[in-house]
């Protein structure tokens, strides 16, 4: 079996957003649109740390869809326009079948991964970004990252981990059912912390502190609080 | 191309309301950050492409972050659509970031300027009503200010401006030899210098004769890296992964920076002082090395000045005091100066004898002491050095740069325990005393010896290609130029930018006179003003003085520039330039180790001319002028030679270029255009990691005598016109407050209560990508950043909007809460146009114009001013 997922080193990430771009820039996002978002773990807003002096304390991390092994949002779908790939476990968005019902946006428990397009989308300029074959966007149909599901096909990684993108090298794709990968040595020497590991979903992005610096920091109870905070609200942590 | 662009389609339209639009826009964003007005397309008429007839250019992003990131973009159907890394030679370099791939963005701006621009007759500047007109009208119009300016004042009357929004070479700034600077001393014209983060490099030139940064790739090989008022997280987000290499290779992180930054964040020690304080912090330093008796006898000895005697007036003891005559090797060439040979002299303690310092017979030279030599007494550089550093003991120093005596301490043996990583940003050189920090962090690694070796150094990141030719800057040809032939030589004065506002008010400057080798006030008017590859208005502190006291003295204000920036909005004329993707370019500045050639992408778009192709079409039209001593019934003035400049501006970009690569340095490492055409990329020399020592195995300094010269026997400021300041304090890294962040002036202090300082947000470079809608939808307008006790205490919520003034000027922002934010500080992200804060007043308002004396550099982080509560 194959298990596609990320892993993401949250000591070398500084929350520089360019891995974000990369998602934008080659899946030719809508104005105002984003598939995969850098949120500080820290104060109330971007950038800000957590705390008072002198013990304070800042993280990134980056958010996207969980590719998760058991996915909430396939569940729900009525018509099977999201979907866990079997070959690679993408959980996939097919734009052509969707009904714009939103399901599986409710039924998601990572709030604000997916999209909505209520209107045609927008651009600020007028040309169709990225490396070429991504789907075209729609209005009134949900969309989110598909581990650039185009690029995969072509034996590329996704944008965002695409060689050298990192301006922090923090970003690592892979297998998690091949022990010999990048992503499952990472795991297997640093742990690694899922989100919202509690419901059962098996997320397939990894969380990982390369030198511990902020051991005590742990993304998965800060992500957890932020949500618990603003339960019922689409704002989730201080994003962009 | 985007011919269906909706910017200036029709010849008449006009400016007129440009910025309205642009704020409203900017305020949709921040309200809703949501539905924008800008959208430029119809999205019906975007096609699924794919990807099969794609072209690839590598191209380079030239901008000033010291990135120099290769980019590998993509054009589909004749537009550029996609943009990735492209390599270097060692991939761990390869790079780009979230600026980069929004490039289409600055590229296809329905609002980029795409034909010349007129100031529209009637109106005044700053009020944004511009018509479009043709080149020919642009050239005819402009080179005509030119002439009769030339003709009624002098060549030097034309005043050309270029910072560094493009360090490519034969369209650049930044210092690069590219054609505007041949153009410039062609013509006589005034160089004006872009006098930005020049303040340290002149300092510790003075100490290391250079900069002593070994590159970022030697980080593995450090026990500590310890950044002083380095922001790389934000401003150079490329080197973080190399700081990270060295981290995982086992240094230790160290920041000393005012604010807790993404660095500090992942710094083991965080050291938060007070801001323009680091030449106090660095004396302390030495001063706790010293006192443990850690500071290394043996380095000092033989590879610093530490032995060197000093006179009681201030100057070395020269063996031609001892009776031994000074030698005088005559000038190599007419651009050069004599050299003197007449050594330092150093007290042999073997022979109890002042001796020579350089002929190797001094086995045992004292570094502390004084000495009585022919009836004067005189004392060790070291022992000099020892004076100014016990001023500052720890318990001292606590006060003025706010860490406690342990903290110091504790800073002080990481110090000493090498090898050390000493990184500067240019943060902390941003005040009034900036060559003094310069200075002093230059000689803090030398009281251990921490310089030389594998993971030891100091320095900036910020590397400037070493194998340029400037000859044909000044020179008519290269062979012109091998042959000395000064009567084919042209060179133009500079002057200043912080400067202007006095030169335009006295109309003179002080220059040498080569005859008496004193400076001399000469007459001086500027009349024209030309700005290329920068947006001074917006990044030159003082905006309103730089609109009373620069812009509206000038009769004509033309900018070469491709988006509408605060300069464009204060011009007379604009000339559209290309974007850096449609012109191809050597580049060869920045934080790695590599020339490249930048490929062309895309065709110039609408009527864009390069620099070079500007100059091509200028100079036709523009008379050469020649001195004359007979000329204005005999006191001289400049008069036409019936000529135009063109016949200087002949050479192809490629011609150019290849002179400007003519040197022995590029041919030792084959660099030439056809090379780089050929490699894409090849190392220039530079290689990062490379410890800075000689073939022996020792370290070398770029210093005369090749030695740590921590204490300079003649100080001279960085750009000298005869200006009076106080030797003595400069001849050593000495402390002493800045005009405002650290003032000793107890009032100011009092009436201006924050501290303003400014970083370098990943979100734009400068003012470079202030528009770009995807960088704005992650910040969306001006914050600034303060502690919550200091907003509390001001009645101030988070988000609020507030105030910030000074006597100089205001600009409002929105407050966000930062607990990281050191109490009496506030920190504002840069760059923004003055229209995109709310009521039209930018950050550099605030900022001082006024230069230091000494280092003559940009102030931007020594503000204070006051902040309250904005009511709207």
């Amino acid at each position: 079996m194959t298990r596609l997922g990320m892993v993401i080193d949250t000591f070398r990430c500084i929350g520089c957003h360019t891995c974000a771009m990369a998602c934008k820039l080659e899946n030719n996002l809508p104005n105002n649109n984003w598939w995969n978002r850098v949120l500080t773990v820290g104060g109330e807003d971007m950038d800000t740390p957590g705390g008072i002096y002198p013990n304070l304390s800042k993280k990134y991390f980056t958010l996207g869809c969980q590719h998760c092994t058991n996915p909430a949002c396939t569940r729900v779908c009525p018509v099977g326009a999201t979907y866990k790939r079997e070959e690679d476990g993408v959980v996939f968005q097919d734009y052509d079948k969707c009904i714009g019902c939103r399901m599986c946006m409710a039924a998601c428990p990572y709030t604000g991964v997916r999209n909505f397009n209520w209107e045609e989308p927008q651009y600020y300029v007028g040309i169709q970004t990225g490396s070429g074959g991504a789907p075209t966007h729609k209005k009134h149909t949900v969309e989110k990252c598909t581990l650039c599901a185009h690029r995969l096909a072509r034996g590329e990684e996704p944008a965002c981990c695409q060689d050298s993108i990192c301006p922090g090298r923090a970003r690592y794709f892979g297998d998690f059912d091949d022990p010999s990968s990048k992503v499952s040595q990472l795991l297997a020497r640093y742990g690694g912390e899922q989100l919202l590991s509690d419901m059962q979903t098996e997320p397939n992005i990894y969380y990982i502190d390369s030198r511990g610096a902020g051991k005590d920091l742990s993304i998965a109870n800060a992500y957890k609080e932020a949500l618990n905070k603003t339960a019922g609200s689409e704002a989730v942590v201080a994003s962009h | 191309m985007l011919e269906d662009t909706p910017a200036l389609e029709s010849r008449a339209l006009t400016r007129r309301g440009f910025l309205k639009t642009s704020a409203l826009v900017a305020g949709a964003l921040a309200a809703y950050g949501g539905t924008t007005l800008l959208s430029g397309c119809d999205q019906n008429s975007i096609v699924q492409m794919t990807s099969n007839d794609d072209t690839y250019a590598n191209c380079i992003c030239r901008v000033n972050c010291f990135g120099a990131c290769r980019i590998k973009c993509t054009i589909r159907e004749g537009k550029i659509v996609n943009f990735a890394p492209a390599p270097l030679l060692d991939p761990n370099y390869n790079r780009i970031c979230l600026r980069g791939l929004t490039h289409f963005q600055r590229i296809y701006d329905p609002d980029r300027i795409l034909y010349p621009l007129k100031r529209i007759e009637g109106t005044k500047r700053g009020t944004n009503e511009f018509e479009q007109i043709t080149w020919d009208e642009a050239i005819e119009l402009f080179s005509s200010k030119i002439n009769e300016a030339a003709e009624k004042y002098g060549p030097q009357s034309l005043g050309i401006w270029g910072a560094s929004g493009s360090l490519s070479t034969i369209n650049g700034g930044g210092g690069t030899p590219s054609f505007m600077f041949r153009f410039c001393n062609f013509q006589g014209a005034t160089n004006i210098q872009n006098s930005v983060d020049m303040a340290q490099s002149h300092g510790q030139s003075r100490v290391v004769g250079g900069n002593m940064s070994s590159g970022l790739g030697d980080l593995i090989n450090s026990k500590y890296i310890v950044t002083w008022g380095y922001n790389a997280t934000e401003s150079t987000i490329h080197s973080w992964h190399l700081i990270a290499d060295g981290i995982d290779a086992g240094a230790k992180l160290v920041v000393i920076d005012p604010t807790y930054t993404t660095l500090a964040s992942k710094a083991d020690k965080w050291f938060q002082v007070k801001p323009g304080t680091d030449v106090a912090l660095a004396l302390s330093l030495m001063n706790v090395i010293y006192s443990n008796n850690l500071h290394d006898v043996d380095f000092l000895t033989n590879y610093t000045c530490a032995p060197f005697l000093v006179k009681p007036d201030g100057t070395y003891l020269r063996m031609s005091d001892l009776g031994m005559p000074a030698q005088t090797i005559p000038a190599a060439s007419p651009l050069s100066a004599p050299t003197v040979i007449d050594p330092i002299a150093v007290w042999d303690t073997a022979t109890d004898a002042a001796v020579n310092s350089e002929d190797g017979l001094a086995k045992t030279p004292a570094i502390e002491g004084t000495f009585t030599v022919a009836g004067q007494k005189c004392k060790t550089a070291f022992s000099h050095l020892i004076d100014e550093f016990s001023k500052y003991d720890p318990e001292f120093a606590s006060e003025i740069v706010g860490l406690t005596p342990m903290q110091i301490k504790e800073l002080a043996l990481i110090c000493a325990d090498g090898p050390v990583a000493h990184l500067s940003g240019y943060g902390n050189q941003a005040y009034s005393t900036g060559v003094t920090v310069g200075a002093a962090l230059a000689t803090l690694p030398a009281i251990t010896g921490n310089y030389g070796y594998e993971g030891a150094q100091q320095g900036t990141h910020w590397k400037f290609f070493p194998g340029f030719n400037y000859m044909p800057t000044m020179f008519e040809s290269l062979a012109d130029a091998a042959n000395m032939d000064m009567t084919k030589f042209h060179s133009a004065k500079t002057i200043p930018n912080m400067c202007l506002p006095d030169v335009l008010e006295k109309g003179t400057f002080g220059f040498l006179d080569s005859t008496t080798g004193t400076y001399k006030e000469t007459d001086w008017s500027l009349k024209i003003l030309w700005q290329y590859v920068g947006n001074p208005m917006s990044n030159t502190g003082g905006t309103n003085i730089l609109k009373e006291k620069v812009f509206s003295k000038f009769d004509f204000v033309v900018t070469s520039d491709n988006t509408f920036t605060d300069t464009c909005l204060w011009s007379d004329l604009i000339l559209p330039i290309p974007h850096y993707f449609e012109q191809a370019e050597v580049h060869a500045s920045g934080e790695h180790g590599f020339i490249m050639y930048s490929e062309k992408a895309l065709e110039p778009m609408g009527e864009s001319k390069s620099d070079a192709d500007i100059l091509r079409a200028l100079t036709p039209k523009v008379k050469e002028w020649k001195f004359d001593a007979t000329a204005n019934s005999g006191k001289g003035g400049y008069v036409w030679t019936g000529e135009y400049m063109a016949k200087f501006f002949t050479q192809t970009d490629d011609e150019y270029t290849q002179d400007i690569l003519t040197s022995e340095y590029c041919a030792n490492l084959n660099i030439s255009v056809d090379s780089l055409k050929k490699n894409g990329c090849m190392y220039d020399g530079t290689n990062p990691g490379i410890p800075m020592k000689g073939a022996d195995g020792r370290p070398t300094f770029l210093t005369e005598t090749g030695k740590v010269m921590f204490y300079t026997e003649h100080p001279a400021p960085r750009v000298n016109w005869g200006q009076k300041f106080d030797i003595d304090f400069e001849r050593l890294p000495r402390y002493k407050g800045s005009f405002e962040a650290s003032s000793d002036d107890v009032d100011l202090r009092k009436k201006f209560k924050f501290v303003i300082m400014s970083e370098r947000p990943r979100f734009r470079v400068h003012s470079s990508w202030w528009s770009a809608p995807w960088l704005r939808e992650l910040e969306p307008e001006p914050i600034v950043k303060i502690n919550p006790e200091d907003a509390k205490s001001l009645g101030i919520n988070n988000h609020d909007y507030v105030k910030v003034s000074n006597d100089r000027g205001h600009a409002i922002a929105k407050a966000i809460y930062h607990a990281g934010i050191r109490q009496g500080t506030v920190v504002y992200p840069k760059g923004w146009q003055e229209h995109q804060h709310k009521d039209g007043h930018g950050w550099s308002d605030l900022v001082n114009p006024e230069p230091d004396l000494v280092g003559v550099n940009g102030n931007f982080m020594d503000v204070l001013a006051n902040i309250e509560l904005w009511k709207g």
